[in-house]
């Protein structure tokens, strides 16, 4: 009888041990770009001299006179610096902010704007008087600089106006030159 | 005796048929074995939070901050802070690693810049990167998982204007 023959095939191969492994090391790369651009900042700080503001530091302030009169006592850091036939005025310094970043600009232009049209009473921001018609240059050469430059805000008004509220808002724009 | 013989033929007959039919079969046996190698993976995947990677999901991946500055708007998935002289931006971007064929009971992670930063700073998390590799996690247990990092870009005020870039390169090691 012929016997049927059974054939083994081995195929061995060394199982590698975690010794024999090179060092699990792996590497992967994140690439990071950006570009960069020129800013400006524009905030309103409390000049020591003046009215303590509202929201000094931000971009929002406000600056209230208090009580003010022709002839009475005015509150501190508020100056009557001209009363006449007709009319008196107050002031009161303020500082406005201008920061620049990443940017060669050397100076910038502030302008101001009244929100609201005021036929009465005359509104000024360092000696410049503004409407709410069109934005005034306050200046042209503002200095760059987190202290920020003084400017006075006056408001002179009219003996013929009655007594009670006086209101309005400013809005200022700084331009990097 | 004729017959007697003839039946003796013919049984044999019958038995070696019988034989000649049991051996059409074969057997074989193949043993087969392979090598069981160990290798670990890094892969970059995008954050929820965070700026969406170019590459996601590949060990090379890329971090676009777009145009930053230190008083307007930034984009989407980032974060911006800012202090009297410089502004920083992050994002928040996912690693995930992968091992197997080693019993590692965690990885670490380093970083190094490809190239010097200048006056920017680049972190990863609180580790300023340079070029030199920084040790990112010594110990992160967190296989098969995205574990968050977050990437931070430091601009000096006085820096110009213009574009940044550099590439993080991350090495892991399973412990």
């Amino acid at each position: 009888m012929k016997k049927a023959t059974v054939v083994v095939i081995a195929v061995a191969v060394a199982i590698m041990t975690p010794a024999l492994c090179s060092a699990q090391t792996a590497s992967g790369t994140l690439a990071v770009t950006a570009n960069v651009q020129g800013s400006i900042s524009l905030t309103f700080v409390s000049n020591a001299g003046g009215v303590a503001l509202g929201g000094s530091g931000t971009n929002t302030a406000t600056l209230a006179f208090g009580n003010v009169s022709a002839y009475g006592a005015l509150p501190a850091g508020v100056t009557r610096p001209s009363v006449t036939a007709n009319n008196f005025t107050i002031q009161t310094p303020f500082n406005v902010s201008v920061v620049k970043s990443n940017s060669s600009s050397a100076n910038f232009t502030l302008t101001a704007q009244l929100q609201s049209a005021d036929a009465t009473n005359t509104w000024q921001v360092g000696g410049i008087t503004i409407t709410n018609s069109s934005a005034t240059n306050v200046t042209t050469t503002g200095a760059y600089g987190a202290a920020g430059t003084a400017f006075n805000m006056a408001l002179t008004i009219p003996f013929a106006e009655a007594s009670g509220l006086i209101s309005n808002t400013i809005n200022f724009a700084a331009t990097a030159n | 005796m004729t017959k007697r013989i003839a039946n003796s033929v013919w049984l044999m007959a019958l038995l070696l048929a019988a034989s000649a039919a049991m051996a059409q079969s074969a057997t074989g046996v193949v043993n087969a074995t392979l090598i069981n190698r160990s290798g670990i993976e890094i892969t970059f995947d995008t954050n929820a939070s965070g700026v969406v990677l170019g590459g996601s999901g590949s060990p090379a991946a890329t971090l676009a901050f777009g145009n930053i500055s230190a008083f307007q708007a930034v984009g989407a998935g980032i974060t911006r802070t800012t202090t009297a002289t410089t502004f920083t931006v992050s994002s928040p971007f996912n690693v995930f690693v992968t091992v197997g064929g080693v019993n590692s009971p965690s990885y670490r992670l380093q970083a190094a810049l490809q190239a010097a930063p200048g006056v920017y700073t680049y972190k990863v998390d609180a580790i300023t990167l340079t070029t030199a590799n920084q040790t990112i996690v010594a110990a992160d247990t967190h296989y098969d998982l995205d574990v968050q990092h977050t990437l931070f870009l430091t601009v000096p005020f006085t820096a110009p204007a213009g574009a940044v870039s550099n590439t993080v390169n991350f090495t892991v090691t399973a412990n």
